[in-house]
């Protein structure tokens, strides 16, 4: 009986005059939220340079009016006086807030996140195994494309608490690390040469940041192999794939036109040099 | 609140020790008695007892209890629970077996019938933490609400607890199985509780931890519970025998003790220390060293004897031996084993157990326990014990009859709690330590209902006395509980109306004294008789009243009758007692309900808005009067009795404001209790000087004033006793005479003295009152907007408002005091004249030593009388600048209140506008006056204060020397200003290099005026400073002057700024003749106004503080402001209608405005008008202003000029002549076409010096972007070097050769050398050469953006970087390929260039020469008209013109991005022929736009970004270069083509000039070219 109580206590507050207009700013808000989307990502798209920008106030844009809507809406079809706070905050309002407190701790969650940034639409972050671009920061969760072209929902509370790896961090250009490995015993000074052109004439490349080559020997495979690692930044994270792909192409083509063997090749090479040389006859 | 409840069955009544566990939760102890809870058993330190509640009043909580302790009480179960569950945090209260677990056992006893079933605490262990105290409750919830106010809720289902941390926890399993195996009767338990414990585990918490719990140390007792409690208590002694010791010691600091275990056997040592351990069991016995010792136990001489374990559990063992033996016994136990028999644990202290065990019980005494006969002990029982028991019980069952028949009606609350008649039960401390008391019985009944019963021998007997006690403690219990019924409610009561205090009631003496004319001081007999009389009636009357009110009291509490309030009532009607009725009823209100509370009320609001307001207005003049007539009474009053007045006057404030404070918005009493609480403020005040005049504050001129009249009196009565004749009837009548002119003067004395007295106490109590309404006011400002929230805006605002007119009122602000001080003084000066012919005369006459000695004495008086009444004089100034100063303070509280009022209280204002008027009118003669006079008076004082004060002439010296420096500056600056005016315009004109000489020199007039007003202004108003020091008069004078100032500055400014059109000079706006007059006469208007209004507030508020006339005037401003806006409307409607109109006839909106109207209607029309006018005014001047070449504001400003110019220019395109326009693009180099770029000559110039003088390296890169000019700086500088007769040779790379070969032999080709295929050898046959000069131009195309397209420009570097200090050599790059390999250290190292000559884009005026330079070349005259846009304003043509230039040459750089061939490829497009031959006329094209190419793809980007970069690639380099498909390449190639993009000529692709912009913007935006191209 008691929630039976409620429930008419809880009608009691309704106000039904006012649920046609509320559904006017439902249906009002969403379309216009739609149609800035697609603005806002055209202009993304025209204007590279701000797309990040764009995402981002987008992102806060579609938030704001995603609670003035949800104020508009309660405010319109609610009698919220004082009585009626007070009169709610009894079993039903607790048993509704217990319901709903995922939901309000990924609101909170999200507004933290609009506010403190960890990362933001348009940028690659990895977390909890997934890698990908954030296409959306919601009010309950936030999306991820992944490279495999996956949409990867994430709860925006799960943010407040675990680890998450942004990879541009609110910039267009992101570092990028392309490793290759050549033979110990090939010229790896010629072969650094080589990536550091292949890298620095990327059609990818953003040189208003430095491009680093790093040169280490390791074992790989009980096999004594030279790594040569190249640090750049791609201009647009959106190209990061393309970048790696384009500057591993010119390097291979180059290694493979001046000679320059991979560890394979090396170690195949000298395999045969020893089968091939003559046993001595002792 | 959550209550729990145990079972109403005294069977199942929950157990629990009597111990000190109440736990103080959320209720506040008086209105919920304290809860007795069974949780807690064990604490951890920190956890539960360090909430404030832990440690409140009643000290709870004061100990952890052990197991042992648990299991040895009947309901072992429960404390067992307690124990095994609450090792945590989570404090668990214990549950009884086969009952559901107590869910809170925070419970409130006020049912009466205190069913005290409860049991499990050893008696030796009372204040064991948490052994709680778990009372049936016989109360049903709703009648505890009724009583208390508080919500009651009984929890149902089992299993959870109220932790001692208020929180819901869970029992112990372990627990449980203890509740199922534990016994249910009383008796030891011991092994079952300890098996209990030993099987205990899942919790895994070790039960050898430390049971310590710290109280809050500040808890302290409050007064009133003090009064009941005979001594605190104070660790070290026993208190063996007190019955408060457990109070007293759980309050001690609220330290928690252990299991109460930490005294010696014998109860003799000290308490335990702060912190226990539960293994100091081991070493004493549980004695009682700090509990409660029954009856019994005394009686038997035994106590609890303590098992041998850590104290984790242990039962209660009945000894009737000595206590010695018992520790011996106790102690002999505990050295059986080291290892802890509970606990199973080493703990060190037991390695020294043994060895001290068998010490004690060695020296302890021997006889150990003879076992007493069985049938002596019974006898004993029944002749000493059982008959205390037995009257016991009988009082208490007629203690409860009473108490019942007083709660059902039938019986008077004098023989119900007899015990309470004296105490004042309106004192929340007295009913909280009633309640203390109780609780402290029935801690006792609980300890002793637990108390084993002594060894009778027979079951039956042992039965027996058990039902007698038990009957006994339970007639106790209930009669107790009728008690605490009672002050739970007076309690609950009390806690709501805070003001229901004793002291209240006791207030009320003094005005029921004050009533029967009596004062209580009285020297006759007689009439002291009569006043005793009066005042015992009074008092009589008074004991009548406490006892309505505690009768009103019961009626609310119990729900008695109740009884007749309407002789009360009808005392309203009196006016005598009218008024102690009315605080009497006032004091009766709370404890009413219903009708009764309705017909009170409605009896107040009548009398408080009749007869009583009137009484309360004499009240307040009468206090008024008192106030200013005490300072003329004898100080006859003693100390203690004037301090006794105050106070009481005090308490009557405190009662009148509390009751101001309490009633409610709109209430008739309102006013009336205002004027009461203003009358008691003068009460106090008054009551405050006759206190300081008692105490001895009087000045020793009195005393000195006193004695010599009295010496002079007596002289003078001595020689008119001894006057044998006339002349000595003569000297003794002048005698007389200067004695009288001494009593004059000690008169006068006590009088000033007197009045310095009183004027101390009124400027107290006017501080005290501006201080009072201030707070008021900052917490109206902070308080919350929430309605209802806050201070009350419309009260304070009565109170400031009623508070100010009695100021205004008052005599003293109109100066009444001050005027009848000058008339003392105008009338004494007249008698001092006739006394001082007296005195010549007498001195005439006879002659002798006496009587000149007299006559000395007398004239002294005389002077010092005069000088102490000019002091009053003084003094009543004093007062009255004081009032004044109070009032100004208090009129601006007002007028900032005034914004925070209701409209209600606004329309009383309105109301009171009449009077208010008045009022400030009838103050203003006098305040100006007074101001007047004390100004003169000042002035008079000066010149002598200057001799005595040399701060005074020290600041005067200082005033002075500032303001002649100031005057000094003033007059220098103002002589400066036509100079200051000129260099402020030279300044003007490097901002804008456009203006003309002749522009400066028009400019020079009205600039001079705007700064000479400015400098005016701003030494004027730090003059004012300066001489408002000096002389306020002057500063007026001088804060006239500065109104005037603004009014000239402002209108310089305007003078300034806006310019009538046919002349002809810079300025914001040139405007239309009738524009021009008609704004200006505007401004002027509106200038006027605004400082008339400023005028008018300065003199009527900041001066005269005329607050309500003030606001009158300024009411009256803003309907002026109204007219003239709509007069200035009706005159500015046509001019606008015209100028809009003329601004875009095709507009609807436009049409709309300017449509005509009928003139009534005109000023309205003109708000549309002069709105749209302003916005367009608004935007042209951001425009004029702010828009500046290359800022991101211009860009905006530059898209709006955009817009606007595009409306102007005609669609059609006609281009120019085809010859003039290529001799307009062309590349002719022509010196006077060059424009000049001085950074780069001077580059190119100290390099080439360099290399030539001194031998530097000669190698400069020339960097710019294709048609910024790099031919032409080579050619100038190829022209320097002729000069120098030295071998110049200039090369252009035209093709892309990356490779080393290719670039070194092109070097040696050109160079002449000889180029082997080796650097080093090309490098020494440069170095064979002649030194020369060496141009390479477009080096930029000796490397590929490919892998190993590095090559030959870094042996281009090495070879040029080689011989550079040989040759010059000055090689030019494309920008972008430049910046490109900047950002490549690593690869190419452009480093080793000596210098680099950058080539800036153009700015708008060097795109404007370089165009019209060769607009001349080319035999164009260009005829700009055709970018001119109508002005709003009507503005000079010739200024706009210039604008629109300006404008069109920003837009044109902008379009070109500073690219100045660029900028001639658009500017062409720009042209079209003129109406003459020769003439071009120039208009805004789609040429200045800047656009962006949009739909590219990603390849067609990549492709435009590696043009933009190398300028000119073949596809086979492109395909290298972007890495993409030929087939790619090639199809992108074409479609750019066919976008016009790219053009291809000779297999080489490049970007046509006119595309540059467009390219490198869209490059820029997709974020592709980043390095600065």
């Amino acid at each position: 009986m008691e929630g039976v109580d409620d429930i008419q206590n809880f009608i009691q507050f309704i106000n039904f005059d006012g649920v046609p207009f509320a559904l006017l700013i439902l249906v009002v808000g969403f379309v216009g939220l739609r149609v800035m989307g697609s603005l806002v990502d055209d202009m993304g798209e025209r204007f590279t340079n701000w797309r990040l920008q764009l995402m981002k106030g987008k992102a806060v844009l579609r938030f704001s009016a995603y609670i003035v809507m949800a104020v508009l809406v309660l405010t319109t079809v609610l009698r919220l006086e004082n009585e009626a706070l007070m009169a709610i905050s009894g079993t039903l309002a607790v048993a509704i807030g217990f319901a709903m407190k995922d939901l309000a701790a990924s609101l909170m969650a999200g507004l933290i996140l609009i506010i403190d940034e960890p990362f933001q639409v348009g940028d690659r972050i990895a977390f909890d195994g997934y890698y990908g671009e954030v296409t959306e920061i919601g009010l309950r969760s936030v999306r991820l494309a992944t490279l495999d072209d996956n949409a990867v929902t994430v709860p925006n509370n799960k943010f407040l608490t675990d680890s998450v790896a942004s990879a541009n961090a609110g910039a267009l250009d992101a570092m990028v690390v392309v490793p290759f490995y050549i033979g110990a015993a090939e010229d790896f000074q010629r072969a650094r040469r080589i990536v550091a052109e292949a890298t620095a004439t990327s059609r990818y490349v953003y040189l208003k940041k430095p491009v680093v080559t790093l040169v280490t020997d390791e074992f790989l495979g009980e096999r004594f192999v030279t790594v040569i690692k190249v640090k750049a930044y791609v201009f647009d994270i959106r190209y990061e794939k393309a970048f790696v792909t384009d500057v591993t192409e010119r390097v291979k083509l180059s290694f493979r036109r001046l000679g320059i063997r991979t560890p394979d090749q090396q170690y195949r090479d000298l395999d045969l040099n020893a089968r091939e040389a003559p046993t001595d006859p002792v | 609140m959550l209550v729990g409840t145990g079972s109403k069955d005294d069977d199942l009544g929950l157990p629990g020790g009597e111990g000190p566990g109440q736990l103080d939760l959320s209720l506040p102890l008086d209105v919920a008695d304290s809860g007795v809870v069974s949780g807690g058993v064990v604490v951890e330190q920190g956890e539960a007892l360090d909430a404030p509640e832990g440690a409140h009043l009643d000290g709870i909580l004061p100990g952890a209890m052990t197991p042992a302790d648990a299991g040895r009480a009947p309901l072992s179960a429960v404390l067992g629970a307690g124990v095994l569950g609450v090792v945590d945090e989570q404090v668990s209260a214990g549950c009884k077996r086969d009952q559901p677990l107590v869910q809170g056992v925070a419970m409130l006893d006020i049912g009466g019938e205190y069913h005290a079933a409860t049991a499990g605490a050893d008696p030796e262990h009372q204040d064991a933490v948490g052994v709680g105290h778990l009372r049936a409750l016989h109360l049903e919830g709703a009648d505890l609400e009724r009583m208390t106010g508080v919500e009651v809720e009984e929890v149902q289902g089992c299993g959870e607890c109220i932790e001692t941390d208020r929180e819901l926890g869970w029992s112990h399993l372990a627990a449980q199985a203890v509740l199922d195996s534990a016994p249910a009767g009383a008796g030891p338990a011991e092994g079952d509780a300890r098996a209990g414990v030993e099987e205990r585990g899942e919790e895994g918490h070790p039960l050898d931890m430390i049971p310590v719990d710290m109280g809050e140390e500040q808890g302290g007792l409050d007064g009133g519970a003090a009064e009941l409690l005979a001594e605190g208590g104070q660790p070290g002694p026993p208190v063996e025998d007190e019955p408060l010791a457990i109070l007293l010691e759980h309050h001690a600091g609220g330290i928690a003790t252990g299991s109460g275990e930490g005294g010696a056997a014998d109860g003799d040592a000290t308490p335990d220390p702060l912190e226990s351990n539960s293994h100091w069991n081991l070493l004493v016995q549980r004695g009682p060293a700090r509990r409660m010792p029954t009856e019994l136990s005394r009686l038997v001489g035994g106590t609890a004897g303590g098992s041998i374990d850590c104290g984790s559990v242990g039962g209660p063992e009945w000894s009737a031996g000595k206590r010695g033996v018992r520790a011996g016994r106790a102690v002999l136990r505990t050295g059986t084993g080291s290892i802890c028999d509970n606990c199973g644990r080493r703990n060190p202290i037991h390695h020294w157990l043994p060895l001290l065990g068998l010490v004690l019980a060695l020296l302890g005494p021997v006889a150990h326990a003879q076992q007493p006969d069985a049938d002596l002990a019974w006898a004993t029982f029944r002749q000493d014990v059982a008959v205390g028991w037995d009257a016991r019980r009988e009082g208490a069952d007629r203690r409860s009859a009473a108490r019942e028949a007083l709660f059902s009606g039938s019986n008077s609350f004098v023989d119900a709690f007899p015990e309470l008649v004296g105490a004042r039960l309106s004192d929340p401390a007295v009913v909280r330590a009633r309640l203390g008391a109780l609780q402290d019985r029935a801690t006792a009944r609980e300890a002793e209902r637990q108390e084993p019963l002594p060894p009778l021998g027979d079951p039956d007997r042992l039965a027996e006395a058990g039902a007698i006690r038990e009957a006994m403690l339970a007639a106790e219990d209930r009669a107790d509980g009728y008690e605490r019924r009672l002050l739970t409610g007076v309690s609950a009561y009390l806690q709501r109306n805070p003001g229901l205090t004793d002291a209240a009631l006791e207030g009320l003496r003094a005005p029921l004294l004050e009533v029967l004319g009596t004062k209580p001081d009285s020297t006759d007999p007689a009439q002291q008789a009569a006043l005793d009389a009066k005042i015992a009636a009074a008092d009589a009357d008074l004991a009548a009243l406490a006892q309505l009110q505690r009768a009103v009291m019961l009626h609310a509490v119990l729900g008695r009758p109740l009884p007749p309030i309407d002789a009360e009532l009808n005392r309203l009607e009196d006016p005598v007692t009218a008024p102690m009725a009315a605080e009497r009823l006032r004091l009766l209100r709370p404890w009413l309900q219903g009708e009764a509370a309705d017909r009170l009320d409605s009896a107040l609001a009548a009398y408080s808005s009749g007869p009583a307001l009137q009484r309360a207005r004499e009240a307040r003049e009468a206090a008024a009067a008192e106030l200013a007539a005490v300072s003329q009474e004898p100080a006859d009053r003693s100390v203690d009795q004037c301090t006794a007045e105050l106070h009481r006057e005090q308490m009557a404030l405190e009662r009148v404001e509390a009751r101001l404070a309490g009633l409610p918005e709109g209430s008739p009493s309102r006013d009336r209790v205002a004027l009461d609480r203003d009358a008691q403020v003068d009460r106090v005040a008054a009551a405050r000087i006759r206190l300081q005049r008692a105490q001895g504050v009087r000045d020793e001129g009195i005393d000195q004033a006193t004695a010599a009249a009295d010496r002079a009196r007596k002289q003078a009565d001595e020689a008119a006793a001894s006057a044998a004749d006339d002349e000595q009837r003569a000297q003794a009548r002048f005698l007389s005479q200067g004695a009288d002119a001494r009593d004059r003067v000690a008169e006068a004395e006590s009088r000033i003295e007197q009045r310095r007295v009183g004027m101390r106490a009124r400027e107290e109590q006017l501080a005290q009152a501006e201080s009072q309404y201030r707070d008021l006011l900052s917490e109206i400002e902070n308080a919350s907007p929430i309605p209802g929230t806050g201070p009350d805006a419309d009260g304070a605002y009565q109170q400031i408002r009623s508070y100010r007119a009695g100021l205004i009122d008052g005599d003293v602000a109109r100066g009444v005091g001050v005027y009848q001080a000058q008339e003392r003084v105008a009338e004494l000066r007249a008698n001092h004249e006739q006394e001082q012919a007296t005195i010549a005369e007498g001195l005439r006459v006879a002659g002798n030593p006496t009587l000149e000695r007299a006559a000395r004495d007398w004239r002294a008086a005389l002077d010092k009388e005069m000088q102490l009444a000019e002091e009053e004089v003084a003094l009543a100034k004093r007062e009255r600048q004081a009032v004044l100063t109070s009032l100004q303070a208090i009129s601006e509280l007002r007028r900032v209140l005034r914004g925070y009022v209701s409209w209600s209280e606004r329309e009383a204002d309105r109301r009171e506008l009449g009077s208010d008027v008045g009022r400030e009118l009838a103050l203003l003669g006098p305040t100006i006056l007074a101001r007047i006079a004390n100004r003169f008076d000042e002035l008079g004082a000066v010149p002598g204060r200057l001799f005595r004060d040399a701060t005074l002439l020290l600041d005067l010296m200082w005033g002075l020397f500032w303001t002649i420096v100031l005057l000094g500056g003033w007059s220098w600056a103002r002589g400066k200003s036509p100079e200051i005016a000129f260099r402020l315009a030279l300044q003007l004109k490097r901002l804008r290099p456009e203006m003309r000489p002749i522009d400066i020199q028009r400019l020079k007039a009205p600039a001079t005026d705007a700064v000479r007003a400015s400098i005016d202004l701003a030494l004027g108003y730090l003059m004012v400073g300066r001489i408002s020091q000096l002389s306020p008069e002057i500063a007026f004078l001088v804060e006239t002057w500065l109104l005037l100032a603004i009014y000239r500055a402002l209108l310089g400014l305007f003078d300034l700024g806006v310019v009538r059109a046919p002349e002809f000079r810079p300025s914001l706006l040139a405007l239309a003749p009738e524009s021009y007059d008609l704004l200006r006469l505007t401004t002027r208007v509106f200038l006027v106004w605004g400082i008339a209004r400023g005028f008018a507030y300065y003199v009527f508020w900041s001066m005269l503080q005329l607050d309500t006339i003030t606001g009158l005037l300024m009411t009256l401003f803003s309907f002026i402001f109204v007219g003239l806006s709509i007069y200035l409307l009706y005159h500015w409607d046509p001019i606008l209608r015209v100028r809009i109109r003329a601004r875009n006839q095709e507009s609807k909106l436009v049409a709309f405005l300017s449509r005509e109207v009928p003139s009534p209607l005109r000023p309205l029309s003109a708000v549309g008008l002069l709105a749209f006018f302003v916005l367009t005014l608004g935007v042209d001047f951001l425009y004029v202003l702010v828009a500046r070449d290359r800022t991101g504001l211009a860009r905006v400003f530059n898209v709006m000029a955009r817009y606007q110019m595009g409306a102007d220019a005609d669609p059609s395109v006609v281009p120019i002549p085809d010859e003039a326009m290529e001799k307009l693009c062309s590349r002719d180099s022509k010196p006077n076409l060059y424009v000049p770029r001085p950074d780069v000559d001077e580059a190119l110039t100290e390099a080439f010096s360099g290399w030539k003088k001194e031998g530097r390296r000669g190698m400069v890169a020339l960097v710019g972007d294709r048609g910024e000019g790099k031919r032409t700086e080579i050619g100038r500088f190829l022209n320097r070097c002729a000069k120098e007769e030295l071998p110049t040779e200039r090369f252009r790379m035209t093709t892309l050769v990356s490779d080393e070969k290719g670039v070194l032999g092109w070097v040696a080709e050109v160079t002449g050398a000889e180029y082997s295929g080796d650097a080093e050898g090309l490098v020494e046959s440069l170095r064979e050469l002649p030194p020369g000069v060496f141009v390479l131009e477009q080096a930029h195309r000796c490397f590929s953006r490919s892998v190993g397209g590095f090559g030959g420009i870094s042996a281009f570097l090495y070879v040029l970087n080689a011989t550079s200090d040989h040759h010059f050599w000055l090689v030019s790059f494309h920008q972008p390929a430049w910046h490109y390999l900047c950002a490549i250290p690593s690869i190419v190292d452009v480093g080793v260039f000596r210098s680099v000559a950058l080539l800036n884009p153009f700015d708008g005026p060097r795109t404007r020469e370089i165009t019209e330079r060769r607009s001349r070349y080319a035999g164009l005259e260009l005829d700009y008209r055709g970018l001119m846009r109508a002005n709003l304003l009507g503005a000079d043509p010739e200024v706009e013109l210039e604008r629109s230039i300006n404008a069109f040459y920003r837009l044109l750089a902008e379009a070109s991005e500073g690219n100045p061939r660029v900028a001639l490829h658009l500017f062409a497009a720009c042209l079209e022929p003129g109406e003459r031959a020769g003439v071009a006329r120039v208009l805004t094209r789609a040429a200045l736009r800047t656009e962006v190419a949009s739909d590219l793809s990603v390849d067609a980007l990549f492709t435009l970004t590696a043009l933009r970069q190398q300028d000119l690639m073949a596809l086979d380099d492109l395909v290298e270069v972007t890495n993409l498909p030929v087939h790619t390449v090639r199809n992108t190639v074409r479609d750019l083509q066919s976008r016009g993009l790219v053009e291809n000529a000779n297999s080489q692709v490049y970007i046509p000039i006119q595309k540059l912009p467009m390219v490198s913007r869209t490059l820029r935006r997709r974020h592709l070219l980043h390095l600065g191209a």
